[in-house]
């Protein structure tokens, strides 16, 4: 039985008067990619920056990789790879300057790893990092996070400012990682982009846990928006009374609802006639929460 | 090469380092070498006095007086502390900016990246004091001016401590804070405040305790280009950025980043 790769328990952090996280206990096991969702404002940043002993908690136990984190120090920061939020680099280096610089303070860095990373994340290493955009800048803090094949991934927002296709070669990475036996510990309020990778996720709101999920169930379970357009005019009463269905509301050839759990009524029904267009959009996290664990 | 904190801070300051060496090179040339003309023409035949003496420029007459009234009064310990206060807000305003997290987030302590900053601190302050003695003694001697050129670095020294002294009051601000507008904002005040401290403490015995307040008086207090080498005043100049560091450490090991 290996110790868990990230173990709190009663964490609380007050920031002077305000007070950002109320006793949370959370356990990640080894090789586990982990969902920590919220929305803004939760306390996802907070938790992480403590797990990174960039600030310190107000109160509870700690423990990263076995140690904890406020005298593991440098040796534990070595098997971690670490992504702030809002991730801001300023300077003239080039990316290639500034990640070698980073690489040295490690010296555990494969030599053509930030060539191959940069090149899957289409990063052009000789650019100047202060002038980046957002996003580039953000690939510049995702290759300092993987280069050395940490045993730990701790990821604020990885895909904060990434377009679609580069999330998806994101996501292709923390597989990767996964599959390597690597833990990865990964915050968002998008549940799509973890749902996708995390085998379990954490949601919190207000500094507290609402509760630990299997990451398919929250999927099955979480409400979902849907736009039928029917071939022609439908009659709202062939709908009305399906489970799971809220908020219908039909206008001549378009449907519009929330669906709650299985969509196969829904579908069965709408079988009947001839269906032009489906438009399925993810609610976001606050229309789950609503949902999962009501106000 | 492998890259530390220190030689990345050295090579991402270097710009900076170039502009001041230059400014601390030309500054002096504007200077010190019309000395021997001025004093030919008797244009430094003037009477010091009230506003002068608050300024720490007694006289203009001798060599060591011209010296001292134009470069070490006011000119050089300015601007050497401006070099060093603005370099010593660099992890401060890293923090600020969130580059210090990036940072952090590898393998090195908070001791190393505060050490290794002082450290190159150190070396930056030596080059630009270094420069500005070099750009002393030559024109001292374009100037004919005739001093001992022990003297002149001695003056040239106890400035570049002085200078030092504040940049490690900035990082300890900075430290404290991290805020760079407070390293720098409390900072500049310190200089300001024992800056006058020491010039008026200077004039009357009732007031020369403020002196001893005032780390300017452990720089130029006992009139090096007259009396050359006091190292009792330079032994504080030495141990005051020291104690400033350890206490920058013991700080900033303890504190909350970037909050
Ligand atoms: N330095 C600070 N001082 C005071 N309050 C703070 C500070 N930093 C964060 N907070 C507060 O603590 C709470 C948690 O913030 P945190 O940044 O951890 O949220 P988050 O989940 O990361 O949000 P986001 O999704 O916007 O990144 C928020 O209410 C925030 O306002
Ligand atoms: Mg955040």
């Amino acid at each position: 039985m290996t110790a868990p790769a990230i173990r709190v328990a009663g964490l609380s952090k007050n920031y002077g008067k305000h007070v950002a996280l109320t006793d949370l206990n959370l356990e990640v096991q080894p090789g586990e990619v982990f969902g920590f969702l919220g929305p803004n404002g939760a306390g996802k940043s907070t938790t992480i920056r403590i797990l990174l002993d960039l600030i310190r908690p107000t109160a509870g136990r700690i423990e990263v990789l076995g140690t904890d984190p406020r005298t593991g120090g440098a040796a534990l920061r070595e098997r971690i790879g670490y992504l702030p939020g809002e991730l801001e680099i300023e300077g003239r280096n080039t990316a290639r300057e500034l990640l070698g610089f980073l690489a040295d303070q490690r010296g555990t860095v494969a030599k053509r790893r930030i060539e191959e990373l940069a090149e899957l994340l289409d990063l052009d290493l000789a650019k100047h990092v202060g002038k980046m955009s957002k996003g580039n800048k953000q690939k510049v803090g995702i290759i300092a996070a993987f280069m050395h094949r940490p045993d730990l991934l701790v990821l604020d927002e990885p895909t904060s400012g990434l377009d679609p296709l580069l999330q998806q070669r994101f996501l292709g990475l923390v597989r990767e990682a996964a599959d390597n036996g690597q833990t990865v510990f990964m915050s968002s309020h998008i549940l799509s982009e973890v749902q996708d990778t995390a085998d379990r996720a954490v949601i919190m709101r207000a500094g507290k846990l609402l509760g630990t999920e299997n990451v398919e169930d929250l999927r099955r379970r979480s409400p979902r928006s849907v736009e039928l357009v029917f071939a022609e005019p439908v009659d709202e009463a062939e709908f009305a009374g399906l489970p799971g269905l809220r908020d219908l509301h039909v206008d001549g050839r378009t449907l519009k609802c929330t669906t709650e759990g299985e969509v196969d009524d829904l579908f069965k029904a709408a079988a009947k006639h001839r269906i032009q267009s489906v438009l399925s959009t993810e609610p976001d996290l606050e229309a789950i929460f609503f949902s999962l664990y009501g106000r | 090469m492998t890259r530390s904190i220190f030689t990345q801070t050295l090579k991402e300051q270097r710009r900076g380092l170039i502009g001041w060496s230059i400014a601390l090179f030309a500054v002096p040339m504007m200077y010190v070498p019309s000395y021997e003309s001025f004093a030919e023409q008797g244009a430094l035949d003037m009477e010091g006095g009230g506003i002068y003496d608050a300024m720490g420029m007694g006289d203009f007459n001798t060599a060591a007086g011209y010296l001292d009234s134009t470069m070490f009064s006011l000119m050089g310990p300015l601007l050497l502390l401006i070099f060093a206060i603005t370099f010593g807000a660099r992890t401060a305003s890293q923090e600020e900016s969130g580059t210090l997290d990036l940072i952090l987030a590898q393998p090195v302590s908070r001791t190393k990246v505060l050490a290794q900053r002082f450290a190159a601190l150190t070396v930056q302050t030596a080059i630009v004091t270094g420069v500005f003695g070099a750009a002393i003694l030559a024109g001292a001697s374009a100037g004919n001016m005739d001093l001992p050129a022990g003297n002149i670095l001695a003056a040239v020294v106890g400035t570049g401590l002085l200078a030092l002294a504040f940049g490690a009051i900035t990082q300890m601000v900075g430290a404290l804070t991290g805020h760079r507008a407070s390293a720098i904002g409390i900072s500049a005040i310190i200089a300001v405040a024992g800056y006058f401290a020491n010039n008026l403490g200077g004039m009357d015995p009732d007031t020369e305790w403020l002196r001893y307040l005032s780390p300017f008086y452990y720089a130029t207090g006992d009139s090096p280009l007259t009396n050359g080498w006091n190292l009792g005043l330079i032994a504080v100049l030495v141990i005051l950025p020291m104690a400033t560091l350890a206490l920058s450490l013991s700080t900033f090991n303890r504190r909350d980043l970037a909050v």
